[in-house]
């Protein structure tokens, strides 16, 4: 009786309607509001969001160029599409880890197997880092039309899941670039950095010398990335796919000899796989960057070179394909 | 276990739901069991040390009380002054006075090899707050104002109050330590009103102030940026400051509403304050009316027969606590050295500013004197933010001397912080002035005040950040 008489006391009849009001109010906002942005993401054409989307579900390169944005700035896909006679897409994002480029790829394969893979392995990539978790919500977009990417997205947080019951949350801090990305605002501006390469050229040149670290920003390596590393050479092995990895060129001389780097060596000399280091490559020559870890235009075109000069001196096979026929290749262009 | 995370939401629901299901009279050990639990999510050992603080300040407390001299008084005051200072300076103090003692003595004497004892210990969360809570709850009951809470539980509870215990604010015991004797029955309206404060507390720190930490961070990292981005910068980092501390500062006053308590307000629109003093009157009132309370007043009373310098001492003595306060770091000294140099200003030129504000149309004066107070705080603030003082020299010389274009991060980000500061503040400014009397979220109109609501949560969802976010008031 007493708590009959608390629920008629404070009305709560009539206030669980109003609650249920509200968020009836909120779950129909979320939908309608969810279903704007997503036809806006998913309709650019042009700009960092729309790359994404081209790499996961468009691209049909030969070669394709993963990593962060040392990988986007530093492999000009024109220059290995006229030397080696393939297209290339430049799938490299900044400020992303393992997890995105695993991600990327996993979704490309449901598709299609590109010819060769371009790893472009940061210096301390396998360091634990809770930025690398955050920034898997770039994938977000993609959880829904892509079941084979959901375990990375799991792996931000265990509620992810729930978060994505809201159809607003996937598209999180993107509406005034997907909008103003729509209307093309930008149609007049020289796209230098469309989906058909993917390639960001960086214009300025460093006017600074070399910056030394002394110690690593984390001594505790990532297992989840280390794992995902052995996934993505198994990924690219799987399917016939030519995998390299390169260590970028930078204008940082580190005093400490690096986990990450030993460790992703000796992973890829199990797997077979060519591990190229060219972080001290130029290290006299600071016009060719335009920091102390990104090169420049001019430096892009200079490492592409030298990366496909390395990749045809050290892997015959690649020059036998080039040369005999593309069609022998395998994959469902 | 950061109150934007859905862990805590998850927490909240939860603990309200078994809150209101206990009969009353169980309600307060259940609150002392949720608070207990919530601080061992952040680290299990900082459970056993407040739990020290708190059996030991429940004892000094009443043996405050039940001394029949002063001098027995002073002597327990004294003891829980040991002991909470005590704590405080040896978690929070001990490392910058030892660095500055060895410092001090390398001055004098030839090179020392031995090295400075250091201690490797982390500062438990929320300890200065609390602290400074117990501090007063004891000079209380000696000045005889509160009577010494003698139900253990309840001493806790004012004590661990998960809402308030991590970030303020520092909550008096008169005010707090009544409603645990009330009996508190569910109200709806306790949940209404805690939920949209809790959503105005999402919306300053999810929205504001940490899309600005995102420029922030973005701009500081590169040296040499253009006077105009630094001063752009630098203003929008006193938002973000505001955002900050007053959104979480909203869910904790939410949190503890929807529990049928309510805690003491700790910002007043700031940043309309028309001068220094009125701007502390209305940032961080926890703090600042505890300082007025028992470190101002006291001293400028006990040296009253030096007149007007009394005053000026007095002030200089309690800013620089409340910078000190604030982390064990030159730059919060100078800080609240500088908050007190401005008072101080504001004190001898009282009379000539009266003047002046005669003279002049009071809207002009006032919104004039608003523009002056912001730049002050926004200035004081690059000293707040700097580890050292040659990078807030650098902060502020670049202001001045560096050419070059703003910085852009293309307009998304103009518009999210445009829009963000811009609700913000209007909200404010209507609060303050009443300027319209169509009000969206004061409507009396229950379907456009909760669709108002409704919007904002849309909008939280839409441009909050929800990655990667710090409170900047943990460190303190």
């Amino acid at each position: 009786m007493n708590l009959i008489n608390k629920i008629r006391k404070n009305n709560i009849p009539c206030f669980l309607l109003k609650v249920f009001l509200f968020f009836t109010i909120i779950f129909l906002l979320d939908f309608s509001i969810g279903s704007l942005l997503k036809y806006l993401y998913f309709h650019q054409n042009s700009g960092w969001l729309y790359r994404s989307s081209y790499a996961i579900d468009s691209t049909n390169a030969e070669i394709v160029i993963f990593g962060s944005s040392t990988a986007n700035h530093h492999y000009n896909p024109n220059v290995f599409e006229k030397r080696m006679d393939m297209s290339t897409f430049n799938a490299g994002k900044d400020g992303q880890s393992l997890f995105y480029h695993y991600a990327i790829l996993k979704g490309m394969l449901k598709r299609y197997s590109p010819r060769i893979v371009i790893l472009d392995f940061d210096i301390g990539e396998f360091e634990k880092d809770q930025r690398s978790y955050d920034r898997i919500s770039s994938l977000l977009p993609y959880y829904e039309n892509h079941p084979e990417i959901r375990s990375i997205i799991l792996l931000k947080s265990p509620y992810e899941k729930y978060k994505l019951i809201s159809k607003i949350y996937p598209f999180n801090s993107v509406i005034f670039t997907s909008a103003i990305r729509n209307v093309n605002l930008n149609k007049n501006k020289k796209r230098d950095n469309d989906a058909e390469s993917g390639y960001v050229p960086i214009k300025r040149v460093w006017s600074q010398g070399i910056a030394y670290i002394n110690a690593p920003a984390s001594r505790e390596l990532d297992s989840n990335k280390i794992n995902i590393f052995k996934d993505f050479i198994r990924e690219c092995t799987a399917p016939g796919v030519k995998l390299y990895i390169v260590i970028s060129p930078s204008l940082i001389e580190y005093k400490y000899e690096n986990p990450s780097v030993n460790l992703a060596k000796d992973i890829a000399n199990d797997f077979n796989v060519p591990f190229y280091n060219f972080s001290k490559l130029f290290m006299n020559y600071p016009k060719l960057f335009a920091d102390n870890l990104h090169l420049n235009d001019s430096g892009a075109q200079v490492f592409s070179n030298k990366v496909i000069d390395t990749i045809l001196k050290n892997d015959s096979n690649v020059i036998i394909n080039n040369k005999y026929s593309n069609s022998a290749i395998t994959g469902k262009k | 276990m950061l109150f934007t995370s859905i862990v805590y939401f998850l927490f909240l629901g939860s603990s309200l739901l078994g809150y209101y299901l206990l009969p009353s009279k169980y309600r307060v050990y259940y609150i002392i069991i949720v608070s207990a639990l919530f601080y061992m999510y952040v680290k299990p050992s900082y459970l056993l040390l407040i739990a020290f603080i708190i059996i030991s300040n429940y004892a000094l407390g009443i043996q405050i009380e039940k001394s029949s001299y002063r001098h027995q008084k002073s002597r327990f005051l004294s003891i829980s002054l040991l002991i909470n200072l005590g704590i405080l300076i040896f978690f929070k103090y001990w490392n910058f006075i030892i660095e500055n003692v060895f410092q001090l003595i390398g001055l004098f004497s030839a090179k020392s090899t031995t090295s400075p004892p250091f201690l490797d210990v982390i500062l438990p969360i929320g300890l200065s707050y609390y602290i400074f809570q117990i501090i007063s709850y004891n000079i209380d009951i000696y000045r005889g104002t509160i009577k010494a809470e003698k139900n253990i539980f309840h001493f806790g509870t004012f004590v661990l109050f998960f809402p308030k215990l991590l970030v303020g604010p520092i909550e008096r015991a008169n005010l707090f330590l009544p409603q645990l004797k009330k009996s508190i029955s569910f109200d709806k309206e306790n949940i209404i009103e805690g939920g949209k404060r809790i959503a105005w507390g999402l919306f300053k720190k999810l929205v504001v102030a940490d899309r600005i930490s995102i420029f922030q961070t973005a701009v500081f990292a590169q040296q040499g940026q253009s006077g105009s981005t630094l001063f752009f910068a630098t203003i929008l980092y006193t938002f973000q400051v505001y955002a900050d501390f007053s959104g979480y500062t909203d869910i904790a006053l939410g949190t503890a509403r929807m529990f049928g308590f309510n805690l003491m307000e700790n910002f007043k629109r700031p940043l309309l304050a028309i001068n220094m003093s009125d701007f502390w009157r209305r940032w961080h009132i926890s703090l600042s009316s505890w300082v007025n309370d028992y470190i101002f007043n006291p001293l400028a009373l006990n040296h009253r027969q030096w007149g007007k310098w009394a005053v000026f001492y007095a002030l200089i003595i309690s800013f620089t606590v409340i910078g000190i306060w604030h982390g064990a770091s030159w730059n919060y000294i100078l800080f609240g050295l500088l908050q007190a140099i401005a008072l101080i200003y504001e004190t001898i030129t009282k009379r000539i500013r009266k003047k002046i504000s005669k003279k002049m149309r009071r809207v002009i004066y006032h919104n004039i004197s608003i523009l002056f107070t912001f730049l002050f705080v926004t200035f004081s603030l690059i000293i707040f933010r700097s580890t050292t003082f040659v990078e807030a020299m650098n902060i502020i010389d670049g202001i001045f001397s560096n050419p070059g274009s703003f910085y852009s991060d293309g307009v998304s980000t103009f518009l999210f912080l445009i829009i963000g500061c811009g609700i913000m503040m209007i909200y404010d400014i209507q609060e303050e002035f009443k300027i319209c009397s169509f009000s969206f979220f004061s409507n009396k109109n229950w379907v456009i005040q909760q669709a108002s609501y409704a919007v904002l949560i849309i909008y939280i969802l839409i441009a909050g950040v929800f990655d990667g976010g710090q409170f900047i008031y943990f460190a303190f």
